[in-house]
């Protein structure tokens, strides 16, 4: 009996070790968080993106470095592509880019695609949640 | 006494032999769960990947693609309302996870930007198609194939495309 019990308690530790190694996350969790994007090579090396999610919808952007000084807000679209890894876009009317955005909350890399006048820019980097 | 001994001995082995099956048990189940697939942009080299848009603006709509060189490839849509057309594009691949790369190119044809992100382990793919007005999300589902040898027949491709394919040689 005694060993039936440690048996049973081994699998759940190791299932649990398993879950444990994986950071999960959701579009939900994002929203009131504030995620900075620091790119380090490709098109926009030394340049951040921070990114205010306000709301399931909405968020507040701010651009420094070489892809650009601004400052705006924007609706974004956003997917869950595997447990750590989520897919958003969200367009800058004023210069008519768009920035797709994929986060890998697990090993905390970014990858960013700015659609520029006909043109994919790419750029590499580090997601951190402030 | 002696009797009360083997059965003790028994029972003893019956949990003996439990313990290594859940043992054996725990260590597969590890493993399973530790096996993951990894794969590289040039891997795509020599495929054929067949898509299909099942959820955002273009629901139902599906292509080919093969991938002919590590920086071409040629899209066919099969069905939806690009049905029939067919175009080589330049395309940059990225990997974005173990199991996940990201496509991106420019479309002459339709003048959108395309990047769409390939999850071969759950093989969903999720595309973000730039407009010059507005930006579509769209999920769906792919399969791949080797690129084989019915392509000089073209006999893997609808008749719609044989014709487009050999005016353009």
């Amino acid at each position: 009996m005694i060993q039936r019990f440690f048996c049973a308690l081994l699998l759940v530790l190791v299932l649990a070790g398993c879950e444990l190694y994986t950071t999960h996350m959701t579009p939900d969790q994002l929203i009131g968080q504030t995620v900075i994007l620091t790119l380090e090579s490709g098109a926009f090396p030394d340049s951040t993106m921070t990114m205010q999610f306000v709301s399931s919808k909405d968020l507040v952007w701010r651009l420094s470095g070489n892809l650009g000084e601004a400052t705006g807000s924007s609706d974004y679209l956003v997917s869950r592509i595997n447990p750590q890894t989520i897919l958003m876009a969200w367009r800058n009317e004023e210069h008519e880019v768009s920035y797709i955005v994929t986060m890998d909350f697990d090993e905390r890399r970014c990858f960013l695609v700015r659609a520029d006048h006909g043109r994919n820019l790419l750029s590499e980097g580090v997601v951190a949640i402030e | 006494m002696a009797d009360r001994n083997v059965k003790k001995a028994g029972a003893g082995m019956r949990n003996t032999i439990i313990f290594l099956f859940v043992i054996f048990f725990v260590q597969i189940t590890a493993c399973g769960m530790a096996q993951q697939v990894d794969i590289q942009p040039e891997d795509l080299v020599g495929k054929t990947l067949t898509e299909t848009w099942r959820r955002g603006s273009f629901v139902g709509a599906s292509y080919k693609t093969h991938i002919i060189t590590p920086n071409r490839m040629r899209w066919f849509a099969l069905t939806g309302n690009l049905k029939g057309k067919s175009e080589e594009v330049e395309y940059v691949c990225t990997k974005v996870g173990r199991e996940i790369l990201q496509i991106s190119w420019r479309e002459e044809t339709t003048g959108s930007q395309a990047i769409v992100t390939y999850n071969f382990k759950t093989m969903k793919m999720y595309g973000v198609i730039v407009e010059k007005k507005r930006d579509y999300l769209l999920q769906g589902s792919f399969t791949i194939e080797l690129t084989n040898a019915k392509r000089d027949d073209q006999s893997d491709l609808p008749q719609l495309f044989k014709d487009t394919l050999n005016t353009e040689q």
